[in-house]
């Protein structure tokens, strides 16, 4: 790695030498038309420059014609008009015919006003969307930059993002970001009450006040510590012109019901319960279900067919509202918008409410000083419940509506029925219709067996003290910039940003069994209440001082700066279970099992930072910065540079680029436009360290039914602690062709992490298990490519067409104690951590079909060991395990890696359309060759518990001989045949059609009106997909060992929208 | 400008110049930094002391378990999880979860930090602040190295406490002691506290919190009785038991036949409470009442049918238990008219109930009954009860059992009428007088003397009469005398003592089964006598026929003790 650096420092300096040679400036005369690439008509008032150097600049005439003197070192000029898309072009050997093509502005742009070392990516086609947050935009124009998982369908609650691969293991590797110059706390690891809930912080920002999202490849000094992950800048919109503008927009979106399983009908779950029952009893005839009498007094109770997804789905409209105000003079700027979105998610019970403003100010205070004041509130109000499967089924009761929908017995009413047998308002109550079998065990397996009515949970949870949550987020910044010269900038950026979260959580007692409240203890619960309320703020100061020249040819900008940063995190939360009834539904009125927790972490951060970047002639380009960092979570005694009392570590970075266009030999080159290609060199740290981890402390102890509390030692601090350092090699190119036409970008990069945060084994005389530290290695290696065709450029019509695809391989290199390999356990999948694969690996058996006789069973004579250590033989219908050491026993040694939730492939496709007034944009995401864990179908084809199941089991092994793939049903699963295995692992490759919007601009301009666009949107319109789930698209954590892993989560779904844009 | 400039640099300045240590300062309000710990207020001091208990929570239940399930006394069902029959098996390894050696030096690293940190000598209102807890802690302490070195054999001794992985690493390795070495060192270390007052911190949960501290007398009793240091032993036991201020009784509480009066052998009964609040528990970790404030006692669950276990007990008695318990013979006694006493033996054949043969203690402790199931029960049909378990937390000590020790260090002091007199009769100046030779009663007066006011017949038996009647009339259980009398005292004290020993071990086993002393108890012979068979032909056998593998096992003394994981 560092003869690499040497290297990169050598070539530098050879270019320096180079220039200093050329101080000869003569100059030249570039000349040559500017016509329109559709119909080749002259453009007149084009702006032409020398490229990056706006010192010298002319405009065409009536035909299109310039004349540009430019000193002898200019390689090539820029081209801009409004309308057009902006242009570079280079000089060639005859620098008198130096003419352009120019394509119109809505084909994507392909040039840059400046051209940097560093590369990167921006998404900024936000208009006419009715989406509530910026993140499934963001996966779908950066389709390959960003690997994008949407974490469900609930409204704005946004994507887990990774760039560059997995950084990092056991800590978070999602990516930093940076709110117009501001690094904002994504609160990435932060729990929430509510299952399946993500308090994303994004959906904070209304997406019609971001301007851009750019992502950065390398060149990341600035944000050293913190840029392992990847660094996402967003940008939010300001003011640009003189003149007022006011945009109103009105949108609303009506979603459609998701896909979901095919679940089996009233007759056939009620043979699948009767069936299973045969196994525990003797005595099913007694039971009241399995009595067909119609004149059963029970009767009615259970023969019901009802599609309990009926009840808890709907299709829903969610809208949007803002207005937008620009405008300006010289002394001031200003751009206020203000929204307001509300919307209820396809999932009852699941609402979702906006209201955000936003005030971004630039002033001149007077000459040199200019003010940025920006200042920006949102609301974001929830309603909610749990939502997908139980991560764990031993405790608890199914809580979240969908998944009770799905497993829930059909042959029930969501109404108890009056005595005269006529359904009525009553909410029925949870079921008992085989918890009498279970009687003899006692009350907490009687009540294991019993489901909640999910029209309790969403009728009687509703309201806000009971399920709801709410995110207020302000932010406030004042940037003084003062100006001493031309070359001269010092700047400050202060900022203070608060985010208040807190949420109510209420399981009502009525309609919900009582249930076990730990797995191995028989204390039974009626109902549970939690409340929980965070604040984080952070303080941060930013101050920067710039300076920038050019010398002929050589162009150098310089800044340096240092920036501090406070963060504290401070979170109250309880919990209580049986409140004694519905009507006070608030933690204070548990009577049992009260508990508190909380978390206080606070973080300090100073770095100092410098960059340069130089050019030379605008054909070779170098940029090297360094920042060094401290904070409060390093351990005192990290390796690092010692300085002031504190560890700082560094971060360099240095890239460089050379547009091999802009030399005169490729100038002219036929069907070569443009060609850049960039190397980069970083080293960046993921600074997510635990708060408190580099110490060593106390912690309380509740003891004796908590009348009285203990201290004792909770942590060894690991005084060395520090940042994971990922050193990462970038080599790119991007080149347009064919006259413009074609633009291709490729970006590989290598990384290199090493010092993973990882939980070490301590010596046993310290009496403790573990402590953090840092050990252990990663790789990542992979690419993102891309392809922008302007297939049609007619003089009415434009047709643009492009893809994009990413792809990396994560390698886990090293861990610690001796690579020694680790087992995650989650959602009953095991996720394994071994040196040579990679991060998130499914670690379980491998199925080879169903027995079909007891003879075939017999025949390989596999058995497990019960947990009571006693034998027990696989027979007929049951699974076929892979006995992979031969040993008959089917234990842990027979698992493999069964799947690799990292896809081999993933992007996007878009294609762009317009007609005159008319244009069709559509865009389609797609990932291949990533496997998912359906958890959820396996509880759905599990055949172990008295769940309703989907239709495929109707397949399931009843006799003798019959041949399937689908095993017997067995309460409690003696034999694990729905363990975690390969039936549960299912390709997870999708291509989806996110987004397909038609607008029309009607043409009208009026002292009053500007214009008013109309718009009609198609989200997901279709998926092509294996996948047996309701969405290919999804996960259940941003943790990176619990990646491709379905609970069943609310599942994105069609949905039609329709806008209107009018400006004032 | 140039005043801007100064501004400028100035700021810069102040940013490289302000510390940047206190800078990165943090705090929290959910962890306290050790150095905010400063063990300065009484609240801090009484807050350590918990957290230790805290810890010793964590090892509870193990104290039992691996004392009583790798003794002669109890085996596993079929139902044991693998863990327990790993451990009845000789057969544990580092998975094991009741092989956690970390956990007893949490105990230890937490006492080490409090006892080099705490200024014991701080005075405020001319009391000793701190004295009562630092003495409190040197004991836990003490009994935690007395744990580690039973269970592991050899193990480091870490007196400072370990806040650095290197500090833990290294002390790891360092050369370990042996349980000599650790009694030795420990009864210097907490010999200076026998008189140091237990902290008052009145009823926690509604529970006696004297009775969470381990008493310092009988904890020397314990490391003398290891090392080696009788008279001490029975000096540390004596004082402790016959203390003026809190004497403690063996009590009159017994198993006993009920219908005995009408000579009817049919029903057996106890009077036997080894609940917390009885006076015969000494000492106890208080466990939480539920799993959800922590971590509870598992023991029930463990030895009796519950309904979270479905009725499956996972350890049941032996049938070496059955014949130890069966040995002894019931003494009943008759007042006749003329006030004379009549004496005779419960029957050891055709009784009603087969459990009751001999002694009472196992039968009436222990209950076994089998009922009809349906044939898709889930539930066990075999219900077992041992009723011995404290529902507040694991007993450490009891009054029998101190007593037994008591006799123990007696009889290798030296003492083996005084020693046989706590079996048959139970120690009281009447006693004492009657049944002890004046030579033993000269040498070992310091040892048995007991007031007369404190400890009477009406409060005091014999430990065999808690089983076996009326101990004290038995002529069939008696002290052993040579047939043939020896040389001298010398010479007949030396036939007696293995042979009270012996009696000693087995009324041990009687008294306190399924309570985690066993296993131990033969270590202790085993090790003293220099016969590792003492241990392993009882363990070996304890399903009856000799076990060979398991003999030659257990003849190896290493494999008496856990592999240090």
């Amino acid at each position: 790695m560092k003869t690499m650096i040497i290297k990169m420092f050598a070539v530098t300096a050879c270019w320096l030498l180079a220039v200093g040679a050329a101080v000869a400036q003569d100059k030249k005369t570039v000349s040559g038309t500017v016509t329109d690439a559709a119909t080749g008509q002259p453009l007149a008032g084009v702006i032409v420059e020398a490229y990056g150097n706006r010192n010298y600049t002319s405009m065409t005439d009536d035909k299109g014609v310039y004349q540009l003197q430019v000193p002898d070192y200019v390689s090539s000029i820029s081209l801009r008009v409004e309308g057009y898309l902006l242009q570079q072009k280079a000089i060639g050997r005859n620098a008198e015919q130096t003419d352009a093509q120019l394509y119109p502005s809505s084909f994507s742009s392909t040039y840059e006003q400046t051209t940097l070392s560093s590369a990167s990516r921006r998404a900024d086609q936000f208009d006419n969307t009715s989406r509530l947050s910026i993140d499934p935009l963001v996966a779908e124009q950066l389709g390959a930059d960003i690997h994008s998982v949407s974490r469900s369908g609930q409204l704005g609650i946004g994507s887990t993002m990774f760039i560059g691969g997995l950084t990092s293991l056991q800590t978070s590797a999602q990516p930093l970001v940076v709110i117009d110059g501001v690094i904002t706390d994504m609160q990435y690891d932060r729990q929430m009450l509510h299952e399946g809930y993500y308090n994303n912080i994004l959906a904070n920002l209304n997406v019609n006040d971001i301007e851009s999202v750019t992502v950065l490849k390398n060149g990341t000094a600035l944000y050293g510590a913190k840029a392992a992950g990847g660094v996402l800048l967003i940008k939010t919109k300001r003011n640009r012109s003189m003149a007022t503008k006011i945009d109103v927009t009105i949108n609303g979106q009506f979603q459609l019901k998701p896909r979901l399983p095919k679940m089996m009908g009233a007759e056939d779950y009620r043979l699948y319960a009767t069936e299973m029952l045969s196994g525990l009893t003797d005595n099913v005839k007694n039971l009241e279900f399995v009595n067909s009498d119609p004149t059963n007094y029970y009767y009615n109770t259970y023969h019901n067919n009802t599609d309990w997804t009926k009840e808890v789905y709907h299709n829903t409209f969610v809208s949007n509202y803002g207005i937008n105000v620009q405008g300006g003079d010289d002394v001031a700027n200003y751009n206020l918008s203000v929204g307001y979105s509300l919307g209820d998610a396809t999932l009852r019970g699941n609402d979702f409410s906006r209201f955000n403003m936003r005030l971004n100010t630039d002033i001149k205070v007077f000459r040199g000083l200019d003010v940025r004041f920006d200042a920006a509130y949102s609301d974001v109000n929830r309603d909610l419940r749990d939502d997908g499967a139980n991560a764990d089924l031993t405790v608890g009761t199914v809580t979240s509506p969908n998944f009770l929908a799905l497993i829930k017995s059909p042959f029930l009413a969501p109404y108890a029925y009056d005595i005269n047998g006529n359904p009525s308002h009553y909410l029925a109550a949870a079921d008992d219709y085989v918890s009498k079998v279970f009687e003899d065990d006692g009350t907490v397996l009687a009540n294991s067996v019993r489901l909640a009515n999910p029209l309790g949970i969403l009728q009687l949870g509703d309201g806000e003290n009971r399920n709801q949550a709410g995110n207020r987020m302000v932010a406030f910044s004042v940037t003084p910039s003062y100006r001493f010269n031309r070359h001269l900038l010092i700047s400050e950026h202060f900022n203070f940003t608060l985010v208040n979260t807190n949420e109510n959580y209420y399981l009502p007692l009525e309609g919900t069994p009582p249930f076990r409240l730990l797995a191995s203890s028989n204390i039974l619960v009626e109902n549970m209440a939690q409340s929980m309320a965070a604040r984080q703020n952070s303080v941060m100061s930013d101050t920067r001082l710039t300076w920038g020249n050019r010398y002929n040819a050589h162009k150098i900008d310089v800044f340096g700066g240092v920036r501090y940063q406070s963060s504290n995190y401070k979170l109250t939360a309880q919990r209580g279970y049986d409140t004694g009834n519905d009507k006070y539904p608030s933690t204070g009125n548990a009577r049992n099992y009260r508990t508190t927790w909380g978390a206080d972490d606070k973080m300090r951060d100073l770095t100092w930072y410098a960059q340069a970047d130089y050019n030379w002639g605008e054909k070779y380009y170098v940029e090297a910065g360094i920042s060094a960092e401290t904070s409060s979570r390093f351990g005192d005694d990290a390796d690092g540079l010692k300085l002031g009392g504190v560890v700082w570590g560094l971060f360099p970075s240095v890239n460089a680029a050379w547009v091999l266009t802009n030399e005169k030999w490729l100038a002219d080159a036929k069907g070569i436009d443009y060609l850049r290609l960039n190397v980069g060199f970083d080293v960046t740290g993921n600074d997510n360290i635990d708060y408190t981890a580099s110490k060593t402390y106390f912690v309380a102890n509740n003891m004796l039914s908590q009348k009285v509390d203990g201290k004792s030692i909770g942590n060894i601090g690991n005084t060395s602690l520090k940042w994971e350092t990922t050193n990462r090699l970038t080599a790119g190119l991007e080149g347009n062709f064919m006259n413009n036409r074609l633009n291709v970008r490729f970006n590989y990069f290598k990384g290199w992490t090493k010092n993973l945060l990882t939980l070490r084994q301590l010596a046993w005389t310290s009496g403790l298990a573990e402590n953090w530290s840092n050990d252990g290695k990663l790789e990542n290696e992979g690419f993102e490519a891309g392809v922008g065709v302007k297939v049609l450029n007619l003089k009415d019509f434009c047709w643009e067409l492009g893809a994009s695809a990413g792809h990396y391989v994560n390698k886990i290199t090293a861990l610690p104690d001796n690579n020694k390999a680790f087992e995650t356990n989650a959602y009953g999948a095991t996720i394994l951590s071994q040196v040579g694969t990679a991060a998130g690996v499914f670690y379980g058996y491998k199925t080879q079909g169903v027995y079909a006789t007891q003879a075939e069973a017999d025949a390989d004579g596999y058995y497990l060991v019960n947990d009571r250590n006693l034998r027990e033989y696989f027979g007929a219908g049951d699974m076929r395990f892979v006995d992979k050491n031969g040993d008959k026993v089917i234990d842990e040694q027979d698992r493999f890696v069964i799947g690799d939730p990292n896809p081999d492939i993933y992007g996007n496709i878009y294609t762009h359309l317009t007609w005159k007034n008319w244009a069709l944009t559509a865009n389609m995401r797609y990932s291949l060759g990533n496997d998912v864990y359906n958890y959820q179908r396996s509880l759905l084809e599990g055949g172990s518990r008295f769940y309703n199941q989907t239709t495929t089991m109707l397949a399931h092994w009843t006799s003798e001989g019959q041949q399937t793939d689908v095993p017997r049903i067995s309460y409690g699963d003696p034999m694990g045949n729905a363990r975690f295995s390969d039936r549960w692992i299912e390709d997870g490759s999708y291509l989806r059609l996110t987004n397909v919007t038609l607008s029309y601009t009607i043409p009208i301009t009026s002292t009053y009106l500007q214009g008013i666009t109309l718009w009609g949107g198609a989200y997901n319109l279709f998926t092509l997909t294996r996948y047996l789930g309701s969405d290919p698209d999804c996960g259940v954590s941003g943790n990176v060992l619990l990646q491709g892993i379905d609970r069943g989560l609310l599942a994105s779904s069609r949905s039609f929208a329709l806008g209107l844009k009018i400006n004032l | 400008m140039r005043r801007l400039n100064i501004l400028i640099f100035s700021f810069f300045n102040l940013l490289i110049l302000a510390s940047c240590a206190d800078l990165m300062d943090t705090d929290s309000e959910f962890v306290e930094f050790q150095e905010d710990n400063h063990l300065q207020s009484p609240t801090d001091s009484v807050y350590s002391v918990m957290g230790i208990i805290y810890k010793m929570q964590v090892i509870a239940d193990r104290t039992v378990l691996l004392g009583e399930l790798r003794s002669d006394l109890t085996t596993t069902t079929g139902s044991a999880s693998s863990d327990l029959k790993a451990i009845a098996e000789f057969n544990i390894d580092g998975q094991n979860t009741y092989n956690r050696i970390s956990d007893y030096y949490a105990i230890i690293n937490n006492c080490n930090y409090y006892l080099t940190h705490i200024n014991k000598d701080l005075v405020k209102n001319d009391r000793k602040v701190f004295e009562s807890e630092y003495a409190v802690v040197k004991a836990y302490r003490a009994w935690t190295y007395l744990q580690l070195a039973q269970i592991y054999g050899k193990v480091p001794l870490v007196t400072e406490p370990l806040l650095t992985e290197e500090a833990a690493q290294e002390a790891m390795n360092q050369s370990p002691v042996d349980i000599m070495g650790i009694c030795n060192y420990f009864i210097d270390d907490i010999k200076a506290y026998v008189d140091t007052k237990l902290p008052q911190y009145g009823q926690i949960n509604n529970q006696n919190s004297q009775k969470f501290f381990i008493p310092v007398r009988a904890l020397l009793g314990d490391l003398c009785l290891w090392a080696g240091r009788y008279q001490e032993a029975a000096q540390y036991y004596h004082d402790y038991l016959a203390s003026r201020t809190a004497p403690i009784r063996t009590g009159r509480s017994k198993a006993s036949w009920q219908d005995a009066s009408t000579k009817e052998f049919r029903r057996a009964t106890n009077s036997f409470s080894f609940s917390s609040n009885n006076t015969e528990c000494l000492c106890y970790i208080p466990m939480e009442s539920n799993e959800f404030y922590g971590i509870e006692s598992n023991l029930d669950n463990i030895f009796n049918s519950t309904s979270l276990n479905n009725q499956y007990a996972q350890v049941m008695p032996t049938v070496r238990m059955g014949e130890l318990s069966a040995a002894p013979n019931y003494c009943v006694t008759y007042t006749k008219v003329d006030q004379s006493i009549d004496t005779i033996y419960a029957p050891k054949e055709n009784l009603e109930n087969s459990k009751y043969v001999g002694d009472l203690r196992f039968g009436t402790i222990y209950d076994n009954r089998i009922y009809n199931q349906e044939r898709f029960g889930r539930t066990s049909n075999e219900i077992q009860t041992i009723d011995k378990f404290n529902s507040n937390g694991v007993t450490l000590y009891r009054t029998n059992m101190v007593y037994l020790r008591y006799a123990e260090a007696l009889n290798r002091a030296g003492f083996p009428q005084a020693a046989f007199a706590i079996l048959k009769y139970g120690l009281y100046p009447d006693i004492v007088n009657k049944q002890i030779d004046d030579t033993e009663r000269a040498t070992g007066g310091g040892f048995i003397s007991f007031d007369g006011d404190d400890f009477t017949v009406e409060n005091t038996q014999g430990v065999h009469s808690r089983g076996c009647g009326s101990a004290e009339c038995d002529t069939l259980y008696v002290l052993p005398q040579p047939d043939v009398a020896k040389a001298n005292r010398a010479d007949t004290v030396a036939y007696q003592q293995p042979l009270v020993e012996d009696m000693i071990i087995d009324e041990m086993a009687l008294e306190g089964a399924f309570e985690g002393y066993r296993f131990y108890d033969l270590m202790r012979v085993a090790l003293r006598r220099g016969n590792p068979a003492y241990l392993a032909d009882r363990v070996a056998r304890r399903n009856g026929a000799l076990d060979g593998q398991l003999h030659t096992l257990l003849m190896n003394t290493q494999n008496w003790y856990l592999p240090q994981q």
